[in-house]
């Protein structure tokens, strides 16, 4: 008995915070006291710790101990409350008594969940009106990824993650419900404990060498800078709330329309200390690459060249000694990882103070990142019915990222031949060794030179603080107040060896930059709650400000005086070169919620805000918006209760919401910005104004219905989402005869539709074995209803990293098909269709055809003729996606989790096998020897008539490496239909059974595992992996998700580590 | 009671922060970048501008003008073709509507206000000129819907119309300029202008060059008068002195100059042989002009030699005695950081906008074509003379060549053809898109042009035609504006190939 609760205790643990949230939600007044002692059992009769205990309308509470014994004050007349997670609630009249032992019975979960919801309400699961989904902090640490929300992606219905690469240090996109802004952010807004953090991520447009088009500018597409919540502790994070749409996120104004992940943080405990210690120890290997072709050498048009950096030469004679130069360059990854915290306190004051390190060396040499995370988190009564609670959380984190993309180490490692050693990147003087005698910047580094020669370094330390007290003076009445500060600091240096590619020109450069920004930002609200009868009313008012501001400050030097001297004094001065961005925005808000509820059946919810932006026109500064659901707790109605074996518990939702979106800083008036010409000065920048500028206007639909089913055995939550942004703020490419590069338009409507369905069930349960499966289906599309101005693109600059193709969104095709009618630029259906009328569209080159579909070819040289316009020729958006996690269990001791994560859909630009055809590397280019003929009709005035000219010409691809390096399109590279299924995460735990853990007298709980991720994959992908973006979240809109050009696939990794209690 | 002073409080707290609220709202100005600025300081990167719109589209037409090609073969800008697709060759077209664009109406604005005309008129000087230059370039342009606010789509104006519009920004610019008083001072216009120093006088010559350009473009016109265009000339430059040079700092690729070796933008490119054959006494009599070692590099083994365009230079061989060196005057083995620089491919070479010596070959075409041979004589041998000064010709050099065998020595021996020549060789990279427009004029004669041949053959979509116009931007009206490209014609393609109003009777 003694062991088993001792067991028990450690997942307690786990889920005591909801002692503390209990504890605030009722207040009394005190009389005589008296001691109430008693034990709390489960219905198997194991005693339960951890089991929390509040004096109903009081802030007195108490928390069972290991052998869940309590002892609690109250008066003769008191309730007390007995709540523990997974249990139904269960109310005591104390009656004068001084003995209460309770037995608690296993809930519905549904039932039961407290769900922490906008401006950090808790909230009871069932009431909402719309669909949010909480995900276990432990469940997430378990993945044992350092970047907490990458463990995210499968388990969450409608969150899509896509990373940027494989390496440590690099940055994730994510979306919620796909894309709203054509070409602002989509990142969710994140909130730690009520109030919004800083998740973005830096935007390198604001380099002087990206603004001044330096050879080796960035456009967020090369350099993989990481986004701020990398910078979160997986294991620091109690639970993640995520919030999908503007229904969930209208108290958050206009940031959260893109959704909201709410991060809860562990707090501390009452009672004896704990401290807790875990480790992990990672090993990681690459083991997806492009293929390329070993039969040919360097040269053209099949003559052997050694000084040509394409494969279109002779055949490498048979015998020729190749080296394996992709096992040479790359290496195996090694993390580690110690999280440790302690925390304990008594009732009125409790503390939890947390570090952890990180260090992760990734599978490209020099790549790394180390990371200190320390958190203390507070909680005080400070007076009777006032409570306050504080967290500070410091952060250094440090990244070194080789160059990727376009002449980074990725291309570099397929492009260099394997008939050269690639460990022999240096001559015996030290500098740069050649493998040809093109010039320097012709020839692309040995990623070896690269990636040990060239920097890319930051260093980024924050503080994040956030305070907040709550007073509840009366049992009606309570009011919270915020104040949060986010407060970073980054350094950044890009270093570019005067021998390498990019730095040759400039006979070296240097950019240091820094990123000083900060969020201070505060909530206020009341709130009121009312009872007539069966009617349950409750009223929030509150207001919030947020004030931003990112100072942005870099500095260039190039000429290096000593040729691998990092600092910008070995520059010389007369190229050195400063940029500097303040940004500000500021945001006003005041907004009030009312509900009804009718008898716990019917519950209304109405919402209404109103923002006053700084970024916008003073006239149209102010804007408001509502939101109102409807929950209809069916199960809640009489007949329903009576039977409740089958169908446990149902409930139907419906939510309405707006929300106002205001622009980005300084746009309503154009901006001169400074020439770096001779004579400096300044210019208009590229930006058109728009001093008339609206709000941007976001509606949403949604319905849905939770359905629990056997007591709980198995669990459904299905949602149907339909979202429409209208008057998009959009910086827009246009005819330059409007004066500017862009011009900032405000219109065009976007709508994306959606289901998501989660499922979740425990087939098995016994006493020895546990089987849980939760099931996450998510559909949805983006459609373009009409883009601003009526233009057929609207295009990401940052995602063109290589042909021509790039993330557009298009009209419709009717109005495509309408404009693209000549000879010369035919829009043909059954290619363009694909992608026509939506957000997520691949627009690129493709192919000129007749108007009955065969590809024309010139009569004069056999080659295919190319539609130069950029039509759609692809939809990244997949059809859907599953995640599947399953949990075993075995005893309460072993345990088994994995998360299968399938997509089906979508297509993908292969830009690596883009390249490598155009260079001749490609294994498709292995029958070059072979005769061939273009399949079309020659282009020679008879292509429409009823019998066109079959072409017949016979092209040789090895004579003439033309075809390969000019005429294919990027309409062939356009991989359809990508579907995969991939091992996301696989951990196997084991927790020493409390008999062991008794006799050592060390350890309070004790655990070991070991974990594997993308471990596996399975897909009809032709390249590495599908599963890349292009461009860091920097990229606005629907972002570079679906172009595979020059980024790593995600290396698997096998992890174990320890996890001890004392 | 307690209860009601709370709830007090928090109503104040909330009256409190938006009785403040606008103060707190207004920070949408950028603190780092300016939203309005003083002609001063926005003159300065204008005229950059200028020298950047024509260099980066001379990479391009100085091919098809055969100042220089590429090394390589079948390069379609070699062949008159053009990249699909591509911005390149669209560098005009971005500074006449943006980097120059609405800036010229910053400047006009602010100095209106301060009665700086010295600054209004100078504004609309380049305004003039680059008007001329886009339209001799693309043709039909955008005119009149152009920096309309709150218009997506544009119309396009016939070049005629451009022309006029020429004249008239010209007349408000002089007319400006010839005031004085209010904010006029040297030392004032000064600050901003890196050209003549704040000198109006100068100014004015060169807004009458812009007009003498535009009439002398019209000679293949009925109303073409080359008295007109004498006119222009004589109020224009009266030495090299008044030439419209734009200065670079050369420090670093950002301002130095774009034919310098540290912008590294010529590495593939060699001069052509057609301008090899005018420097080395192929087409001169077989005098050499002294000149040819000033402008161009001999190869190691002394020959100068050109490139035919299409073609690859097979002399491009490591330690080959033949190697064409760069236009930099080094080896093309050397990294472009090690190449010497030459002539006006030097990183702090002045940008030659407008010369004395253009000047004195269009004045002496239009006196040959009004008859006037002595005056034509006189302006063509004043061109030659203000060149080779340029150049750096010793007096004795250009004494030896203007009195030699390769030039005619009396007014009645002087052809058109040597007129044009001279006036090309003076204008080689330096002038590429007015030289385009005089050949152009003459259709690529090469009764003109002695010893000029097309390509041959021509890029794969002209059908057989020399290039006479440059598409419009491809990434500003190809993809934006299509509607109204398709109704020109300009989807054809070889429209690049279609002829220009001004070279038409």
């Amino acid at each position: 008995m003694k062991m088993l609760s001792i067991s028990r205790n450690r997942i307690g643990i786990h889920q005591c915070l909801w002692v503390l949230v209990l504890s605030f939600l009722f207040m009394g007044t005190a009389f005589a006291q008296i001691n109430v002692t008693g034990t709390v059992k489960d219905e198997n009769g194991e005693a339960l710790p951890g089991v929390a205990i509040q004096v109903k309308g009081t802030s007195t509470g108490t928390v069972t101990d290991i052998d869940g014994m309590y002892r609690i004050s109250a008066q003769p007349q008191d309730i007390l409350i007995f709540t523990y997670v997974g249990m139904q609630p269960h109310e005591v009249n104390v009656n004068g008594q001084s003995q209460i032992d309770v037995t608690m019975t296993a809930d519905v979960e549904i039932l039961s969940e407290v769900i922490v919801t906008a401006l950090g309400i808790k909230e009871d699961r069932k009431k909402l009106s719309y669909s949010a989904q909480s995900i276990g902090g432990q469940e997430l640490q378990e993945t044992q990824r350092d970047n907490a929300v990458m463990g995210l992606q499968g388990r969450v219905a409608g969150l899509s993650l896509t990373p940027t690469s494989g390496i440590p240090g690099s940055a994730v996109n994510i979306t919620l419900r796909g894309v709203n802004s054509i070409g602002n952010s989509n990142q969710p807004l994140f909130v730690v404990d009520g109030l919004p953090i800083n998740s973005g991520t830096f935007d390198q447009h604001n380099l002087y060498s990206d603004a001044a088009g330096v050879s080796g500018n960035v456009n967020n597409n090369r350099d993989d800078i990481a986004n701020r919540v990398t910078d979160l502790n997986p294991a620091d994070i109690e639970n993640i709330t995520v919030l999908k749409g503007p229904e969930a996120a209208a108290l958050y104004g206009n940031e959260g329309a893109n959704g909201v992940i709410l991060i809860t943080t562990k707090k501390g405990k009452a009672g004896v200390g704990r401290l807790n210690y875990n480790n992990r120890f990672t090993v990681s290997s690459l083991n997806l690459f492009p293929e390329t072709q070993t039969a040919y050498g360097r040269g053209l048009n099949g003559a052997a060249d050694p000084n040509t950096a394409n494969y279109f030469g002779a055949k490498i004679p048979s015998g020729t000694p190749l080296y394996d130069n992709i096992g040479a360059f790359y290496q195996n990854g090694s993390n580690m990882r110690h999280d440790l915290s302690f925390e304990g306190g008594a009732t009125n004051l409790t503390y939890r103070l947390s570090g952890s390190y990180f260090n992760a060396n990734g599978v490209i040499p020099e790549n790394n990142q180390k990371q200190l995370n320390v958190a203390l988190n507070l909680d005080a009564n400070l007076l009777k019915n006032l409570r306050g609670s504080a967290r500070i959380n410091y952060i250094s984190n440090d990244s070194k990222i080789p160059p990727a993309g376009a002449l980074g180490y990725l291309l570099s490692v397929l492009a260099y031949p394997r008939t050269d050693d690639i460990t022999q990147y240096l001559n015996p003087d030290g500098t740069r060794r050649q493998t040809t005698s093109l010039s320097p910047a012709s020839e692309l580094d040995n990623p070896l030179f690269l990636v040990n020669k060239n920097k890319r370094t930051d260093h980024t330390n924050r503080t994040l603080t956030n305070i907040s007290f709550t007073y509840e003076p009366l049992n009606w009445f309570s009011l919270t107040a915020r104040m949060g500060a986010d407060i970073y600091s980054t350094l950044g240096n890009r270093f570019y060896h005067p021998e390498s590619v990019i730095g040759n020109a400039r006979r070296g450069w240097i950019e240091n930059y820094s990123d000083d920004g900060r969020i201070l930002n505060g909530n206020i609200f009341a709130t009121f709650k009312k009872k007539i009868s069966t009617l349950n009313g409750s009223l929030l008012v509150g207001s919030s400000v947020d004030d931003r501001q990112a100072d942005i400050n870099a500095s260039y030097g190039e000429k290096f005086y000593l040729p691998e001297f990092n600092s910008l004094n070995n520059t010389d001065p007369t190229t050195q070169r400063d940029r500097s961005n303040l940004r500000r925005t500021r945001l006003l808000g005041a907004f009030a919620k009312a509900e009804i509820s009718l008898n716990d059946i019917l519950i209304f919810n109405l919402t209404g805000r109103n923002d006053w932006s700084s970024t916008l026109p003073k006239s149209n500064r102010s804007y408001f918006y509502p939101s109102a659901g409807v929950t209809f707790l069916l199960t809640s109605l009489p007949m329903f209760k009576e039977n409740d074996r089958v169908l446990s518990f149902a409930k139907l939702r419906a939510s309405y919401a707006e929300v106002g979106n205001p622009a980005p800083a300084y746009l309503i008036q154009a901006r001169l910005a400074p020439q770096p010409s001779t004579g400096g000065g300044f210019l208009f920048d590229f930006y058109g104004d728009n001093p008339a500028l609206k709000p941007e206007k976001v509606n949403s639909y949604e319905i849905g219905g939770d359905f629990s089913f056997f007591k709980g055995r198995l669990n459904a939550d299905l949602a149907w989402f339909s979202k429409s942004i209208e008057d998009q703020i959009i910086t827009q490419r246009l005819s330059y005869g409007t004066g500017f590069i862009f011009g900032l338009l405000n219109g065009g409507e976007l709508n994306t539709k959606g289901w998501e369905i989660q499922l979740g069930g425990k087939p098995f349960r016994n006493n020895t074995i546990d089987w849980e499966i939760n099931a996450n289906f998510t559909k949805y599309s983006t459609k373009v209803i009409s883009l601003p101005a009526n233009v057929n693109e609207y295009y990401s600059s940052d995602t063109w990293v290589y042909g021509n193709a790039r993330a557009s969104a298009f009209s419709p095709s009717a109005i495509l098909a309408s404009r693209f009618t000549s000879a010369n630029n035919r829009y043909y259906a059954p290619v363009n269709d694909r992608g026509a009328g939506t957000a997520t569209a691949i627009g690129g080159y493709s192919y000129l055809r007749n108007s009955k579909g065969d590809i024309l070819v010139d009569p004069n040289t056999g080659f295919p003729l190319s539609n130069n316009n950029f039509l759609p020729i692809g939809d990244r958006n997949p059809d859907f996606t599953v995640g599947l996690v399953n949990k075993l269990s075995f005893r309460k001791n072993l345990s088994l989790s994995f998360l299968v994560d399938i997509r089906k859909g979508g297509d993908i630009f292969n830009g690596n096998e883009m390249y490598l055809t155009q260079t001749g590397l490609s294994v498709n280019t292995l029958d070059r020897e072979k005769p061939f003929v273009v399949k079309g009709v020659l282009k020679d005035g008879k292509e429409e008539s009823e019998n066109p000219t079959v072409n017949a010409r016979e092209i040789s691809r090895f004579s003439s490496s033309l075809y390969y390096t000019t005429y294919v399109q990027p309409e062939d590279f356009v991989e359809k239909d990508i579907n995969w299924l991939r091992l996301r995460d696989i951990t196997l735990k084991y927790d020493f059974p409390s008999s062991f853990l008794q006799r050592s007298r060390v350890f309070k709980s004790l655990g070991i595992f070991v974990n594997g991720t993308d471990l596996l994959l399975i897909t009809n992908y032709s390249g590495a992996d599908p599963y890349v973006s292009s461009t860091t979240p920097a990229t606005g809109g629907a972002g570079g998700f679906g172009f595979d050009y020059g980024k790593l696939s995600l290396p698997k990794t096998f992890s174990c580590g320890l996890t001890i209690g004392l | 009671m307690k209860t009601n002073s709370k709830y007090k409080f928090s109503l104040l707290a909330l009256f409190l922060v938006f009785a403040s609220c606008e103060d707190f709202l207004d920070v949408n100005f950028d603190p780092r970048n300016p939203q309005v600025a003083q002609g001063f300081a926005i003159l300065p990167p204008i005229l950059s501008q200028m020298a950047r719109g024509e260099s980066f589209d001379t990479r391009y037409i100085g091919a098809y003008t055969q100042n220089w090609c590429t090394r390589l073969a079948n390069n379609v800008w070699d062949l008159h073709g053009y990249v699909a697709g591509s911005d390149a060759a669209g560098e005009l077209w971005r500074s006449n509507y943006w980097s120059i664009g609405k800036n010229i109406d910053l400047i006009v604005d602010d100095a209106t206000a301060k009665e700086q005309w010295d600054y209004v008129g100078a504004a609309y000087g380049i305004r003039a000129w680059s008007w001329q230059s886009t339209t001799d370039y693309h043709g039909e342009i955008i005119l009149k819907q152009a920096w309309e606010p709150n218009r997506y789509v544009f119309d396009y104006d016939s070049q005629e119309e451009v022309y006029a519009e020429v004249v008239r920004v010209a007349e408000m610019a002089l007319e400006n300029l010839n005031k004085t008083g209010g904010g006029v001072a040297e030392s004032s216009l000064g600050r901003g202008d890196l050209v003549y120093k704040g000198n109006r006088e100068k100014w004015i010559k060169f807004v009458n060059g812009v007009l003498a350009r535009n009439a002398n473009h019209l000679s293949n016109k009925a109303s073409y008068s080359p008295d007109k265009v004498i006119g222009f000339v004589d109020k224009s430059f009266a030495s090299n002195a008044d030439n419209f040079a734009i200065p670079h700092a050369g420090t670093n690729s950002s301002d130095g100059n774009f034919y310098g070796p540290t912008r590294n933008n010529l590495a593939n490119f060699r001069p052509t042989k057609f301008i090899v054959s005018l420097l080395d006494g192929t087409v001169f009599n077989g005098v050499v002009d002294p000149r040819i070692g000033l402008m161009m590099t001999a190869s190691p083994d002394g020959v100068f030699r050109g490139v035919t365009p299409g073609k690859v230079d097979s002399t491009n061989v490591t330690n080959d005695p033949r190697r064409i060196p760069t236009l930099w005057g080094g080896s093309p083995a050397l990294a472009a950081s090690a190449q010497p620089g030459k002539y006006i491919f030097t990183d702090k070479a002045d940008h030659l906008i407008m010369t004395y010596w253009e000047m004195q070959f269009i004045k002496a075409e239009a006196a040959f074509k009004k008859g006037d041979k002595t005056l034509a004589f006189d302006a063509f041998r004043k061109g030659i003379s203000a060149h080779m000064d340029f150049c750096k010709v010793t007096t004795a050099n250009k004494e030896a060549y203007l009195s030699s065998a390769a030039l005619p020595q009396s007014s009645d021996a002087l052809t058109l053809s040597q007129i044009m020549l001279q006036k090309y060789i003076s204008m080689w990279v330096a002038g590429t898109i007015e030289t385009w427009v005089d050949m152009r004029r003459y259709h690529y004669d090469p009764a003109i042009y002695t010893g000029f041949t097309l390509p041959s053959p021509l890029a794969a979509g002209n059908n057989d035609k020399p290039a006479y116009r440059v598409r419009p931007r491809y990434n500003s009206e190809y993809v934006w504006n299509l509607e109204t490209l398709n109704k020109l014609g300009a989807a054809d393609l070889d429209y690049h190939t279609k002829e220009m109003w001004f070279t038409k009777p």
